[in-house]
């Protein structure tokens, strides 16, 4: 074998050993792009959430003024329709009276066809009033809970216990909740949370009161718990019912937005659920599979 | 220090001295691999001062010869794996002023890893610019091999002198360099 086969031998094992070695490069780069991807896929797939998250926070926000604006106008024809229908109310009463005393005084001066329409003008008469007082106190709470989704109240804020008044507020609904319903509790020692106890406590009803609605027939397991996040309370209200379609989930706390049969439902509980939180500076968020159950979470600032 | 750098030199001695040549020089030196250099790993900047030692006692050439040749080499090299970084500059100075700002940077956000010299420029005008190099391996033989390389991929013919040097007790090395034909062109 000549010197020159030799060096060739070394410069070929020299260059098999470069090979394995560049090998072994490429595959370690392979898995660092792998997982690279990985990351992206994560990060793409949180960006669109997020961006979903704040489109949706940005649709809320233009029917709050939407909201607002009609019903200021709304609220004022309401006043006055009020007023005069009392008004109404009380002459017709007078009226009424007198249309009484005048029957008696001229009995033999009536006809009979006379005497039947005013028997049925003084039988319906109170009944006609006593619906329109209805309809007007409905106008009158449907506008109301408009203005709590659309208005920010930073009234009777306190340093308030969120567990306690969590099982406050269990105990006035629970006579109303399906004869199954049972409702475990896991709730975690936080701190004192600035809030409107009372909004609040409305927030955990309507949660509450919407899994109930969820549930079978006869009722099911409801969960709440609470936990401390960072400088937040989180707090979950989860039911194992039939799930929310994913269509449905993007327009869920829209005022209006119901999925009951026409008359089961104003479909601003869940509206009037997201004023209040975005109005104490939190964030009320939704999680629902079909068939599985659905997760309402709120995250409350502590501070 | 980038493995291409090391592959480069493998190139260089293999083509116009031999493989005999290149198995001697890495038989004289402890290297940390054998010789079996890639281009995607780093190997040890004393590694390549060995290597150039080895080099020179075995092909009996003069240092800044042989290093001035590897500069031109190695700048084909740069360029075969980064044309773009070249390609968009059309005269030689502007390319060299760029070489210590954009193209350095650019090569760290390319390879994190990778050690650069430091090179300031001062331009007097589009024929005429000083350079200054400082690194801590004082290559300067082989960033002088470099402008040779560039100049020639350029089309230029230059004269560069390099007045001050880290191996003769100064702080930095300084190049200075002019076109022998100089630049009307009107671009850059």
């Amino acid at each position: 074998m000549s010197d020159s086969d030799d060096e060739y031998k070394i410069a070929y094992r020299r260059e098999k050993q470069a090979r394995k070695r560049a090998e072994e490069v490429i595959e370690e780069r392979n898995r660092e792009i792998y997982h690279l991807r990985q990351d992206l896929v994560e990060t793409r797939e949180q960006l669109e959430s997020n961006q979903e998250t704040l489109l949706q926070a940005d649709k809320l926000k233009s029917m709050g003024q939407l909201a607002s604006g009609i019903t200021h106008e709304i609220n004022n024809p309401l006043a006055y329709i009020t007023s005069n229908v009392n008004l109404l109310s009380e002459y017709y009463a007078t009226l009424t009276r007198f249309i009484a005393l005048q029957r008696l005084a001229h009995e033999n001066e009536v006809d009979e066809k006379m005497k039947k329409e005013l028997a049925l003008i003084m039988e319906d008469g109170p009944e006609i009033f006593c619906e329109i007082d209805e309809g007007l106190a409905r106008i009158g709470s449907i506008v109301s809970n408009v203005k709590r989704f659309a208005r920010k109240h930073e009234r009777h804020r306190a340093l308030s216990d969120i567990n306690q008044e969590i099982r406050s507020t269990l105990k006035l609904v629970e006579k109303q909740l399906k004869p199954d319903t049972r409702i475990g509790l896991d709730l975690e020692n936080l701190p004192l949370v600035s809030c409107n106890l009372s909004e609040v406590g409305q927030v955990i009803i309507n949660l509450v009161m919407n899994a109930d609605q969820a549930a079978p027939a006869q009722g099911g397991p409801i969960k709440i718990t609470t936990r401390t996040e960072g400088r937040c309370a989180v707090i979950n209200v989860s039911d194992q019912g039939s799930g929310i379609p994913e269509e449905e989930l993007e327009n869920i706390f829209d005022p209006f937005f119901t999925t009951k049969p026409v008359g089961e439902g104003t479909g601003l509980g869940l509206s009037v659920s997201y004023g209040i939180i975005e109005d104490h500076g939190g964030k009320i968020s939704v999680a629902s599979e079909l068939g599985v159950g659905t997760t309402f979470t709120i995250v409350l600032p502590i501070d | 220090m980038k493995g291409m750098i090391f592959t480069s030199l493998s190139d260089l001695v293999e083509e116009e001295f031999g493989i005999g040549a290149w198995n001697r020089a890495l038989a004289r030196i402890d290297s940390v691999v054998d010789g079996a250099y890639i281009e995607a790993d780093n190997y040890p900047s004393s590694e390549m001062l060995s290597l150039v030692g080895a080099l020179v006692e075995e092909l009996e050439t003069p240092v800044d010869q042989l290093l001035d040749l590897f500069g031109q080499k190695l700048f084909f090299d740069l360029y075969r794996l980064y044309p773009e970084l070249v390609d968009r500059h059309t005269e030689l100075v502007p390319f060299l002023a760029s070489v210590g700002t954009d193209i350095h940077e650019e090569m760290k956000i390319l390879h994190v890893d990778a050690e650069v010299p430091d090179m300031r420029c001062e331009l007097y005008d589009r024929n005429r610019m000083t350079m200054y190099y400082d690194s801590p391996r004082k290559m300067c033989l082989l960033a002088e091999g470099l402008v040779r390389g560039a100049a020639q991929h350029f089309g230029r013919e230059i004269t560069l002198e390099h007045s001050e040097c880290m191996h003769k007790g100064a702080d930095r090395c300084k190049f200075e360099m002019s076109l022998v034909q100089p630049d009307r062109s009107e671009h850059e």
